[in-house]
């Protein structure tokens, strides 16, 4: 049994379980390996992809890549999701007219470059016009895309937040429709050039099919949405939100692809609609998905990773595969720096931008793979480039593009701004936020003195200490209410009397997170922070932590950190 | 309001005649201690630490110590009269003190030691109340000094 199971084993037949819960965990360490190294982990996920994928071991290889594709439907419908419940009605009302502007100035600006370079690129090696330029159109149109994912991810991992964020969010989330309305154009004309199209179906068909995927999507997103947010208004529990809003999300991806209308896209407009019929109240579905999404994304882009092969490219193609790259660049920034500035955008936004749309992948690829579909028989090496030279280039690009995206937005300044009371309480150890010199009384002081000293004061609790400042107990408000109505006792009562035992003593080098969570639990209103105990059970005071004093503390950070944020816009 | 009588018995009533805080304190507490079979010489300990932080002597001839102790189940009172007075007790307005009322508290129950306090202050600022109990120890009445104390 042992030997028919050993003599089975082949590493590019493992059970699916296996190379789902490897590429998992293997991405997850490669991850962990890039953001060691101040790359963002996106990179890692796509590297271990590379490494186990077609291009390498080939655990993740053709046959179960394709058994993973309805996986794939549902994490690009996880992240559409994601990124439309960003897209608030809000932020277009103050900013629609300058997205708008930059969305075609990046778009057009890639696409009309690529075109262009490739053209004259393909034709100095074919001497076939026609063809050249066929290759150069579908190539500009698929140009044109920025692939959300990617570029999204990284700024999730860094909590940016601020007008650049804003404006890539809002980009990458509308420039896939531009790009598969030039795409419609671009193959229709390219297939008029070449002299391919035999369906009879011209160039405003194709724009019609482009612009029915496009509506389609946006309907269905939208209907669901209503749907959706009606039936979200009746469900308090996490679990139940997060099985009813997964659950319309997949419908929406099924409906899609039965309509034949753009999956990410109807995500989208399903986070939209959501994010924007009940603001409030969806941002915790958001959070829900939020948390459920992690695993999705990492085996999505290892996916990515693992589908990319660039084997047997001729040179001529890679000579082509280097202008795209360089037109898609040069286009995307300039495209988007001309029309950020002309829409007086803030400074961040025309700076920095451009370095944030490189990343390709999920569209792109996807319409290379219509476009080599479009084009077969004796016109097929046409579509076979197009995969080519995709696939080249958004190996590249993803591998450069986040990079660029975390370089952008540490240039912006806008890292780490997104920040939730979570990570903030995270970031902390009970020494940042602790009341360095609290109020401290002496055992000897009289009850007087330590009345008068708590109505001028906003403290609730007071250390007791020796002339060593080791901590000898604690008074605290609560505790003082049964000697506070007797002006009797005042001759009668000391800091000796009044002390009790501190409820809890931590050092300054803990968590907040974990001091909080004492807190909590155990109903303190506060803790002492002091060092550990000396040979004789003694103490030093060093600071004081009161839960709504830390708690005041956290909201002001919040707040200041977003006001810093938004302010800049 | 708490009644005295729950934790004063009148065995735990003296009636001596000493001169000194020092001799005092040593009876109340070593006193006490026995009926409350607790560490006599860790009681007496702690009535002086704390006499030492402010006497407890809040005038009127009245004092009250007191203190908070780990291991004692139940709060309880010793009463000492001293008719001729303690003259070395330091109290506040620098007067002899003739009531001497010892509260021992269990180191739990803070707010019940705060009240305690609270009121064999309030009952023994009366006065009237505290010739009573003087004029009944001078003539070796610890039965009435009880029943004064408590109302019985």
């Amino acid at each position: 049994m042992r030997g028919v199971m050993l003599a089975e084993f082949d590493i590019n037949h493992l059970p699916m379980l296996l190379v789902v819960g490897l590429s998992l965990f293997v991405g997850g360490l490669g991850a962990r390996l890039f953001q060691k190294m101040r790359i963002p982990q996106v990179v890692g996920y796509i590297t271990i992809g590379l490494l186990i994928g077609r291009m390498g071991l080939k655990i993740l290889n053709s046959e179960a890549i394709a058994q993973m594709r309805l996986f794939n439907y549902v994490a690009l419908g996880v992240i559409g999701f994601m990124i439309g419940g960003e897209l608030k009605k809000s932020v277009f009302q103050r900013y629609g007219r300058q997205f708008m502007a930059i969305l075609f100035g990046e778009g057009l600006t890639a696409f009309v470059f690529v075109s262009a370079l490739v053209t004259l690129g393909g034709y100095l090696f074919t001497q076939n016009f026609a063809t050249s330029m066929a290759l150069g159109l579908i190539l500009g149109a698929i140009s044109s895309a920025t692939a959300p994912a990617a570029t999204v991810d990284v700024l999730w991992e860094y909590k940016t937040r601020g007008p650049l964020t804003t404006s890539v969010f809002a980009i990458v989330a509308l420039d896939d429709g531009l790009a598969l309305v030039l795409y419609g154009l671009a193959a229709s004309f390219a297939k008029h050039l070449i002299g391919t199209d035999v369906s009879g179906r011209g160039l405003l068909a194709s724009v019609g099919t482009a612009c029915y995927e496009l509506v389609g999507a946006a309907i269905l997103g939208g209907i669901i949405g209503i749907l959706l947010n009606f039936l979200l208004r009746f469900i308090k529990e996490h679990d139940k939100n997060l099985i009813f809003t997964l659950g319309a999300l997949i419908v929406t991806l099924g409906l899609s692809m039965l309509m034949g209308v753009d999956v990410i896209l109807s995500a989208m407009a399903l986070g939209t609609t959501l994010t924007n019929l009940a603001p409030r109240r969806s941002q915790e579905t958001f959070r829900i998905i939020e948390r459920f999404a992690p695993p999705i994304y990492v085996l999505f882009f290892v996916i990515v990773g693992a589908r990319l092969t660039v084997g047997d490219m001729p040179a001529w193609m890679w000579v082509v595969a280097v202008l795209y790259v360089i037109g898609r660049t040069a286009g995307k920034m300039l495209g988007a720096f001309t029309t950020a500035r002309l829409t007086k955008s803030p400074q961040a936004v025309q700076k920095y931008l451009g370095l944030c749309l490189f990343s390709q992948a999920g569209v792109a690829i996807g319409l290379a793979i219509i476009s080599s579909e479009n084009f077969t028989g004796k016109y097929a090496y046409v579509g076979n480039a197009v995969i080519m030279i995709v696939t080249a280039t958004t190996f590249l690009v993803q591998i450069i593009g986040p990079p660029c995206v975390k370089l952008a937005v540490a240039r912006a300044g806008e890292i780490g701004l997104n920040v939730t009371r979570e990570d903030l309480i995270a970031s902390y150890k009970v020494g940042d936020v602790m009341i360095r010199d609290p109020l401290v009384f002496r055992q000897a002081t009289p009850f007087n003195v330590i009345m008068q000293t708590i109505n001028e004061t906003d403290y609730n609790t007071y250390p007791v200490v020796d002339d060593g400042n080791h901590l000898l107990g604690v008074i605290t408000l609560n505790e003082l209410k049964g000697g506070l109505g007797n002006i009797g006792l005042a001759q009668l009562l000391l800091a000796y009397d009044l002390m009790q035992p501190p409820s809890g003593i931590v050092q300054p080098n803990v968590n907040l997170g974990e001091a909080m969570t004492k807190m909590r639990e155990e109903d303190f209103e506060y803790l002492i922070v002091a060092d550990y105990p000396d040979e004789t059970g003694k103490c030093k005071l060093i600071g004081l932590v009161e839960l709504r004093k830390v708690d005041r503390l956290l909201n002001r950070e919040l707040i200041r950190r977003r006001d810093a944020a938004d302010g800049q816009s | 309001m708490l009644e005295l009588s729950s934790y004063l018995t009148p065995q735990q009533i003296i009636l001596s005649h000493y001169n000194t805080k020092k001799e005092v304190l040593t009876e109340l507490a070593t006193m006490l201690a026995e009926q409350l079979k607790y560490d006599a010489a860790a009681m007496v300990n702690a009535v002086f630490e704390r006499e030492g932080l402010m006497s407890t002597g809040i005038g009127h001839g009245l004092a009250v110590p007191h203190v908070r102790l780990e291991g004692l189940a139940e709060p309880a009172l010793a009463v000492s009269v001293q008719p001729a007075g303690i003259s070395d007790y330091e109290s506040l307005d620098s007067m002899p003190v003739a009531v001497i009322v010892l509260i021992a508290a269990p180191a739990g129950q803070h707010e019940m030691y705060i009240r305690l306090l609270a009121q064999v202050a309030d009952v023994l600022k009366r006065d009237e109340l505290r010739e009573k109990v003087i004029a009944a120890a001078t003539r070796g009445e610890a039965d009435t000094v009880f029943k004064i104390l408590t109302g019985k």
